[in-house]
């Protein structure tokens, strides 16, 4: 066994209920790392071109990282990887909590599931062993209430991932929920769909392994040396949340706002529900995922009032601006309570927002009415038209039945312009980071291989703030075009290195960067690989991944942004009225990509790569 | 020269403009120096040196955010509020 890994892979076969553990590739992990790359490997090693989501062949993986379990900061974190059902290509989604650490200390990497269970069943992980157990009594279960019960016939100190009733009922947008009513989310690219397709449940580990490290010496004195500049640069995420960026948000003109459509400045909005309104109001305590030193997630409760929630994982920034600012909803609690009913059902807040306020504006336009919503006039900016969406969207009834299916496919349905309206890209919701407020962050959605994902480049906060002096890069400024190609890529490929290692992105901007994270990985594994050969992984991952979509049709073409989002600029007063050059972008991107003008890798990226 | 500033919470209460006199061509580094003197509950976010302090708070004049190299101009309305830090 290597330092920093567990040397083990658990394959699970759902048909024939065949449970194998097999040595992990350790040539693999070499050139992929773990997480994200070294799950992208595998997941290509087991389709091919025409494999498709529903496909018993499809396989979902769940991947943790060689800082996984170490003492090595905010490194708690595993991947989650699939052909997403929800946008046809290549899906994954990053989670925290504890559920990572577990699965390492448990003795695995990572468990590939394959095949199609034709009961429901869960996965229970104890300490090197596997077993395939029932769950036909918790088929119908929430999130929330499935935990207690999972745990009581496991083990108290277990972990759960489990599916919600959403995904039951064929919700593309399905995400994978984590540790019960902290509600730590695998949110994007529908990968709890894959799940409720292969009936499985849950995913329940419990682990009181140790990972072994190179030099435990050395790691520690390099988090000795780094954890309390990040606890204190990011001491205030402790009392505020992720919430704490909301009003900061507003000011670049990077908040999602009605939709992406609204013409005004709301900075009274913003201040309702910004993170010191948070904490006023419903804020309980912060959350610290394992391994954490910054401790931003929080534990809320709203304790009375019509939008009653019970004590739980609170909204994150993404959250609160999706089914908030995006729905011209300014109600605190109400989004608190959304937050929870999205939690339970396992649904995605974030495809979740983007599409109640799709739906908002198909309303608006005629394009829907109260004979679709069950007599609900879904009006901008009222909270329970909000929330009474979301149920529908959770449920399945009335107009929510179409949009679980996504924005496409809802779009798509509705017809008569509406898919001008729909704000996504390769059928992923925007996130809410505005592309129109940073150039780079345009070009990084655009090209991201799961649809756009804020966190795939990290690209805005590169151009905005990040300095890395390991990588003597400095900020060059949301607005400027040249260059944006290339540090796009570069972004991407660096998240694909933290994606990798597992660890948390957020740290970043307490200078846990790629630089010490090369260090990190040098005390954990006894690797010597330098930070451009990590990044060099990271971008074959990435390339790995683009392969993986372009077997499924992707080209130029896709690489896109909703029109809306590159012709109608933010004129609103103090914002600047950007609109990304993006084709102008892409071609530099593809340049320094070593793709051809429509996109696609060259053979002799794929020889430079060693990608098969 | 005269500049108005609005602290958001946790700052200031996010609605009052104060006004501030500073010398003429003075920069961020002075604005800063003279609200520890007149908002001292900023205090506790000043940091040795502006890199640092920008972890706490950052300053935007429009949409645009302050370096600690910026000059001010006379009228210039500054709002300070938390920094994003990612999403």
């Amino acid at each position: 066994m290597s330092n920093g890994y567990m040397g083990k892979i658990l394959r699970i076969k759902l048909d024939t209920r065949e449970i194998k553990i097999e040595p992990l590739r350790e040539d693999w992990a070499q050139k992929y790392i773990g997480g994200t790359g070294l799950a992208t490997r595998y997941l290509y090693e087991e389709i091919d071109a025409s494999t498709k989501p529903e496909d018993p062949g499809n396989p979902i993986l769940f991947m943790t990282g060689p800082l996984g379990a170490t003492r090595s900061i905010t490194s708690g974190r595993h991947q989650i990887v699939s052909l997403s059902p929800l946008t046809g290509i290549f899906g994954e989604s990053d989670c925290g909590g504890s559920w990572g650490d577990q699965l390492k200390k448990a003795g695995f990497d990572g468990i590939l599931v394959t095949g199609k269970s034709p009961a429901p069943v869960y996965l229970w992980i104890n300490d090197g062993r596997a077993e395939i157990r029932s769950a036909d009594r918790f088929w119908g279960v929430d999130t929330y209430d499935l935990d207690p019960l999972l745990k009581s016939e496991t083990g108290a100190k277990a972990t759960v991932a489990c599916i919600g009733t959403a995904a039951e009922k064929g919700a593309l947008i399905a995400n994978i929920m984590h540790d019960g009513a902290d509600a730590r989310a695998a949110g994007r690219c529908g990968l709890g769909a894959v799940m409720a397709d292969k009936k499985l449940k849950a995913v329940v580990v419990l682990g009181t392994g140790k990972v072994s490290v190179a030099n435990e010496e050395g790691l520690r004195a390099l988090v000795k040396t780094h954890a309390p500049v990040v606890a204190d640069r990011l001491k205030d995420m402790r009392k505020y949340g992720t919430a704490r960026m909301i009003q900061a948000s507003e000011q670049l003109g990077s908040m999602p706002i009605q939709n992406f459509k609204y013409p005004y400045r709301w900075e009274e909005g913003a201040a309702k529900i910004s993170g010191p309104a948070f904490a006023e109001k419903v804020i309980l305590e912060p959350y610290f995922c394992g391994g954490c030193v910054i401790g931003c997630g929080n534990t809320i409760q709203v304790k009375e009032g019509p939008y009653k929630t019970v004590v739980g994982g609170g909204p994150e920034y993404e959250t609160i601006n999706l089914l908030g600012a995006n729905c011209l909803v300014d109600n605190l609690e109400a989004i608190c309570l959304a937050n929870e009913l999205c939690n339970r059902y396992g649904i995605d807040t974030m495809d979740t927002g983007n599409l109640v306020a799709f739906a908002m504006e198909a309303f608006e336009k005629g394009l829907i009415t109260t004979a679709d919503t069950g007599g609900v006039a879904l009006n901008w900016g009222d909270p329970d038209a909000m929330l009474e969406t979301v149920r529908m969207i959770g449920e399945g009834n009335h107009i929510g039945g179409l949009l679980r299916q996504g924005l496409v496919r809802a779009s798509r349905a509705i017809g008569r312009g509406a898919e001008d309206l729909a704000m996504h890209t390769k059928g992923l919701g925007i996130p809410a980071h505005d592309p129109r407020a940073y150039n780079g962050l345009a070009c990084s959605y655009a090209t991201s291989n799961r649809g756009a994902h804020h966190t795939s480049g990290q690209t805005h906060l590169y151009e905005h703030r990040l300095e890395v002096p390991e990588l003597n890069h400095k900020p060059p400024g949301r607005f400027v075009v040249e260059g944006k190609g290339t540090l796009a890529a570069l972004t991407q490929n660096i998240m694909n290195v933290l994606d990798s290692l597992k660890s948390c992105k957020f740290a970043q901007n307490g200078g846990w960067t790629i630089g010490p994270l090369t260090e990190a990985f040098h005390f954990v594994t006894g690797r010597t690989d330098t930070i451009e050969r990590l990044i060099e992984h990271g971008e074959r991952s990435f390339n790995l991944k683009r392969l993986i979509n372009v077997d499924r049709g992707i080209t130029r073409k896709e690489d896109t942004l909703p029109k809306r989002l590159l012709t109608l600029a933010k004129t609103a007063a103090g914002y600047t009225p950007n609109l990304p050059p993006l084709e102008e972008m892409l071609d530099e991107h593809y340049r320094v990509r070593g793709w051809s003008k429509d996109g696609i890798p060259l053979p002799e990226t794929l020889q430079r790569l060693e990608i098969p | 020269m005269r500049v108005w500033v609005r602290l958001l919470p946790p700052f200031g209460d996010g609605k009052t403009w104060h006004e501030i006199d500073l010398p003429a061509e003075s920069g961020v580094q002075q604005l800063i120096e003279r609200l520890r003197e007149i908002q001292p509950q900023i205090g506790p976010y000043l940091r040795h040196n502006l890199e640092e302090t920008f972890h706490q708070f950052i300053l935007f004049r429009d949409d645009h955010v302050l370096s600690g190299s910026d000059f001010l101009e006379q009228d210039d309305r500054i709002v300070i509020v938390m920094p994003l830090t990612g999403g």
